[in-house]
């Protein structure tokens, strides 16, 4: 069984409604500008360099 | 257990880079943070076209400094860019971004050029040839250790052409449930779904709304705030085993619909490399999931927020970062 998400009755969707490009909407007003796609990884082996 | 690599040159440490990418970066600037004899964090960004060479600097600065323990660093530009001068390529944005990670106390060591035919010390006449690269002792250790630096889930060739097209099915509560436990089964048992059921979850993908839970389903240390799961803000660290037996998952449910039905498992799968830290890759897979269904919103709305230099939240942590399998 999977989590129980929180959703309140503002959530409820409509027909075809999607909660996650709703909150992808939310952000990008906030969100910088564009320089294309990052990459960022961390070390899986410590380096002597 | 951590294993030691030891990197003597800087056909080594050009070496590692494809190994922590998956793929040999083009057209862009990395920067590989250090502390005191040792790399951290490896940052790769889009290489700057007519961003102006200040907030570039400062942008990508930002994003190196998320390695709070960085105390110097490495830039690699990787371009065939070399219509001003070969020699300097991007000459003000690497200018720029010296000055700015200087000033946040992560001072450049070194540049260095990749070209599609050699690489060099920026700024320098020589043309290493790249089989260097190829043939260092570092790409020797990692592949030996089982690293291979372009694997990939996606092969189009594998995918079927005369396909019938799945039934896009009814949403009840029941049939969201229903999807939800089926995904559950399929994501914790080992191998692939049949035909059948792989048919069945890639029905119910077609709908937004049951997709959203499946998508999320995916990482089982979430919190349940939709916000925090799309941004990969969880609850420790995800099961990386189960995100990449999703993945392929994804691709097999790829095989049993025809083109225009793609789109949604193409979008988890560059959901899913975006919270490993691969957002090139991530980029690659919206793109696919938009040719195949034109106009489909979500990975528009999520390729234009990974394209505003977004770092999932999980990806900045080293503790929860993805780690990838050797074989």
């Amino acid at each position: 069984m999977g989590t129980e998400y929180i959703l309140t009755e503002d959530d409820k969707p409509a027909p075809g409604a999607s909660f996650l490009e709703n909150v992808i909407e939310l952000q990008l007003l906030t969100a910088g500008e564009s320089l294309g796609p990052v990459d960022f990884t961390h070390p899986q082996e410590h380096h002597d360099f | 257990m951590t294993e030691k690599l030891t990197l003597t040159s800087p056909a080594d440490l050009l070496a590692y880079i494809p190994h922590l990418l998956g793929g040999t970066p083009t057209e862009s600037i990395v920067v590989l943070t250090a502390t005191a004899g040792a790399l951290g964090a490896t940052l790769r960004v889009d290489g700057p076209m007519d961003t102006a060479p200040l907030g570039f600097a400062q942008t990508v600065t930002s994003l190196a400094a998320q390695d709070e323990n960085a105390t110097a660093c490495y830039l690699i530009v990787y371009t065939d860019e070399t219509s001003t001068d070969a020699r300097f390529p991007y000459a003000a944005h690497v200018a720029a971004l010296g000055n700015e990670l200087a000033t946040a106390r992560m001072p450049v060591r070194k540049v260095y050029l990749v070209t599609s035919t050699h690489w060099a010390a920026y700024g320098s006449t020589e043309r290493n040839p790249l089989d260097q690269i190829k043939d260092s002792n570092a790409n020797a250790t990692l592949t030996f250790r089982g690293s291979a630096p372009n694997v990939d889930v996606y092969n189009p060739a594998l995918l079927g052409k005369w396909v019938e097209p799945v039934q896009v099915p009814v949403r009840t509560e029941e049939s969201i449930e229903e999807a939800r436990r089926e995904w559950g089964t399929v994501l914790e048992t080992p191998g692939m779904p049949d035909r059948e059921s792989a048919r069945q979850l890639a029905a119910w993908f077609q709908d937004n709304y049951i997709r959203d839970f499946l998508m999320a389903d995916v990482i089982t240390t979430n919190n349940g705030v939709i916000i925090d799961i799309l941004l990969g803000k969880f609850d420790g660290c995800p099961d990386w085993k189960r995100v990449d037996h999703a993945e392929i998952i994804a691709f097999e449910l790829m095989k049993v619909v025809p083109e225009g039905q793609r789109a949604p498992m193409l979008t988890l799968m560059g959901w899913l490399q975006w919270l490993k830290g691969y957002g090139k890759h991530a980029e690659r897979y919206l793109k696919l999931a938009v040719e195949d269904a034109p106009g489909y919103r979500f990975a528009e709305l999520l390729h234009e927020l990974i394209g505003r230099v977004y770092i999932a939240e999980v990806a900045k942590n080293q503790e929860t970062a993805y780690k990838r399998p050797t074989s």
